[in-house]
């Protein structure tokens, strides 16, 4: 009796692990498994929320519509979101529970703190796992042979489209200040962009970082270059509002070049600053910069119930990213040989409510557009061409 | 010679917020034994009360319900959790971290981490021979200093703060003489959620405010009051206002990346040389 249990159990195991294997969900409908992993609690929830919303109206669009043809054969998109609670254990805890469970494609990160674990826990699987996410962290990883993409272009890529088109805006602007926040991915922001600065006329007088968790910055701005005329601020929506109004208080300049894509925080200065850049991934729910745009804005604004801030804008590049995985997946004739998915991945383009794409080694081509707030009003400019 | 004085007031500045956080704690502390983690959201209610209802009401309404609000808010926590736990110090601990932990995600989830400002006043007042100071920032640090008066006075002055004074130095002496610890305890809380919304009120019209703020203060609270003596008032308030001179000098001349590294060498070095702190009241009267 305990013999023949036994063999009826170990047939059965044999039987799904074979189903799994041929990417067949059994009797029941073809799908596509998918994880999004980010923060729907806790101090990274802020980005995590929306982008999970814009992946979901993707992949509940792309179900409506039938599904995802590949090999002749119709998928659904079966998504799962998981709260990471801004935790990097849970993150790493749930990349592992997904790629335990069969799911072949995960979508996250937008911080690096979550994006970290959940890179090591794909780097593990030996190539048989893809991910597609946002932060900072995965320039180191991107462009490689691990099947990770980023959806963001590089900070020396969205730094190069971003410079020169402050340097065409602010003619009279010769000296610089900086105030950056002193970690890892602040230090690599000054890294990149002090250089650039230089390159193109901009004479960076004094560079000074503090911690993340600072709160008084006024004798940060009495330290700061005396005749700085613009100052580079990053990169938290806190920080640059923070900046703006010691800078304010202590009589220094008032023109503000964001690293960040966060224009709102300039227009609530209105006039009281001369002007504040950003820079625009995705599109900007201030000033869409397409009737496409506008429309998704409000059907994101009936679908949720809420209006759309500035963090919505990342919700469009996983929005957009979601059709580039559809296109990617029908393209590559399979939904689980993640390495011929990734190869489809390379060198593609989308240009959904924004353009998003991967060159032929995987790095980013998305372009950036540049937000401009004077006198409370945006302006939007095209990044510059990248050479 | 006028930059030095104006970083010594924003010091001076930076230091009386930590101070208006660090006298709850201590208030806490010194009559009920509790290390109170939960103060920081009360800190983050004042701040968010007076954000939110200062367009629909006007100022001094918003203030009156932020600084009443949070008062009564301590005074429910208190009376649902933390009376319970008085006497088991782990117990106290656990509940108070949980209650971080349930709030902030709650706050976040609700009012997203974008940043809010505060009611502010425009303008700036350029003081002769020190430079520019915001008028928010006078009347903040004045309306501050008036509190931490006031609430020196009440201490010396009233039942209230006879009775919080009486049970926070031995609390079995303060029993025989009809103070319930109980009671008592609920006093201390219910006056220190309004010093954490005065505090927090005080945050939002300088900096910009996210549900994450009054942690940020929290931990700079927690310094400074062990800097002054844990259940010292006097203590804590002459150790903010050190500690907020010394993060706004070394910012200025030294390095500002490490303000925290500038904190918590203070906090060492007074430790080493007076393990019970600068001020400590307690200490003392067993000796």
């Amino acid at each position: 009796m305990k013999l023949r249990t036994i063999v009826a159990v170990a047939g059965l195991a044999a039987m799904s692990l074979a189903a799994c294997g041929s990417g067949a969900g059994g009797s029941g409908e073809d799908v596509i498994k998918v994880a999004v992993l980010d923060a729907q609690s806790g101090k990274f929830s802020d980005f995590g929320i929306d982008v999970e919303r814009g992946a979901r109206m993707a992949f509940d669009e792309i179900n409506e519509a039938g599904g995802v043809t590949v090999g002749g054969k119709t998928y659904k998109f079966k998504y799962e979101i998981t709260d990471l609670q801004s935790d990097p254990t849970v993150a790493a805890q749930a990349a592992q529970q997904a790629v335990s469970g069969g799911t072949k494609i995960l979508i996250g990160a937008t911080v690096s703190a979550l994006t970290e674990p959940i890179t090591g826990v794909v780097q593990r699987s030996g190539g048989q796992v893809l991910q597609i996410g946002m932060a900072t962290s995965l320039d180191r990883h991107v462009g490689k042979k691990d099947p990770i993409f980023r959806t963001l272009p590089s900070d020396e890529v969205m730094a190069k489209q971003y410079i020169p088109v402050l340097r065409k805006e602010f003619p009279d602007v010769k000296t610089i200040g900086s105030l950056m926040i002193n970690d890892a991915v602040g230090q690599s922001i000054l890294k990149i962009y002090t250089p650039l600065f230089e390159e193109n006329g901009f004479k960076v007088a004094s560079q000074d970082t503090f911690p993340s968790d600072e709160t008084n910055f006024a004798p940060l701005l009495q330290r700061s270059a005396k005749d700085a005329q613009a100052f580079f601020v990053g990169y938290t929506d806190p920080v640059g509002k923070a900046v703006v109004n010691a800078a304010l208080e202590a009589g220094k300049a008032k023109i503000f070049f964001n690293r960040g894509s966060v224009c709102q925080v300039g227009m609530e200065f209105g006039d009281k600053i001369d002007a504040f850049a950003c820079q625009i991934v995705g599109d900007d729910p201030v000033k869409p910069s397409s009737d496409e745009a506008k429309q998704w804005f409000a059907k994101y604004e009936r679908e949720f119930k809420t209006k759309p801030n500035a963090n919505v804008a990342y919700a469009i590049s996983y929005y957009d990213t979601v059709y580039l995985l559809k296109q990617a997946l029908e393209k590559a004739g399979t939904v689980d040989d993640v390495q011929k998915i990734a190869d489809a991945l390379r060198g593609a383009q989308y240009k959904g409510i924004s353009e998003i794409g991967f060159d032929e080694s995987g790095l980013s081509t998305t372009k950036i557009r540049v937000g401009i707030v004077r006198k409370g009003e945006l302006s939007v400019h095209e990044g510059a061409p990248l050479s | 010679m006028s930059d030095l004085l104006l970083v010594i007031v924003f010091g001076i500045m930076q230091g009386s917020i930590y101070a208006a956080v660090a006298l709850g704690l201590v208030l806490v502390f010194g009559v009920t034994d509790i290390v109170n983690f939960a103060h920081s959201e009360l800190v983050t209610f004042g701040a968010f009360g007076i954000i939110l209802l200062t367009p629909l009401l006007g100022f001094p309404p918003a203030l009156a319900i932020t600084l009443a609000g949070v008062g009564i808010v301590a005074f429910l926590l208190y009376h649902l959790g933390f009376k319970f736990t008085i006497g088991n110090h782990l117990q106290a601990l656990v509940f108070s971290l949980g209650l971080v932990l349930i709030i902030q995600s709650f706050m976040v989830r609700q009012y997203s981490t974008n940043p809010r400002s505060g009611p502010e006043l425009e303008g700036v007042l350029n003081i002769p021979g020190v430079g520019p100071l915001s008028w928010t920032r006078v009347v903040v640090l004045v309306a501050l200093l008036l509190l931490v008066v006031a609430f020196t006075i009440v201490l010396r002055s009233s039942w209230v703060g006879l009775a919080l004074r009486a049970t926070g130095d031995d609390q079995a002496a303060a029993q025989t003489l009809g103070m319930s610890p109980r009671k008592v305890g609920m006093y201390a809380f219910t006056v220190s959620g309004v010093l954490a919304a005065s505090a927090g009120v005080a945050i939002a019209a300088l900096y910009p405010v996210t549900p994450l703020t009054g942690t940020q203060f929290l931990m700079k609270g927690f310094v400074v009051v062990v800097i002054g003596g844990l259940g010292s008032a006097s203590g804590a308030l002459v150790a903010s206002l050190a500690f907020g001179v010394l993060e706004s000098l070394g910012a200025t001349y030294i390095d500002p990346s490490l303000t925290n590294v500038y904190a918590f060498a203070l906090m060492i070095v007074v430790l080493l040389l007076a393990p019970q702190g600068l001020f400590n009241r307690k200490v003392g009267r067993a000796g």
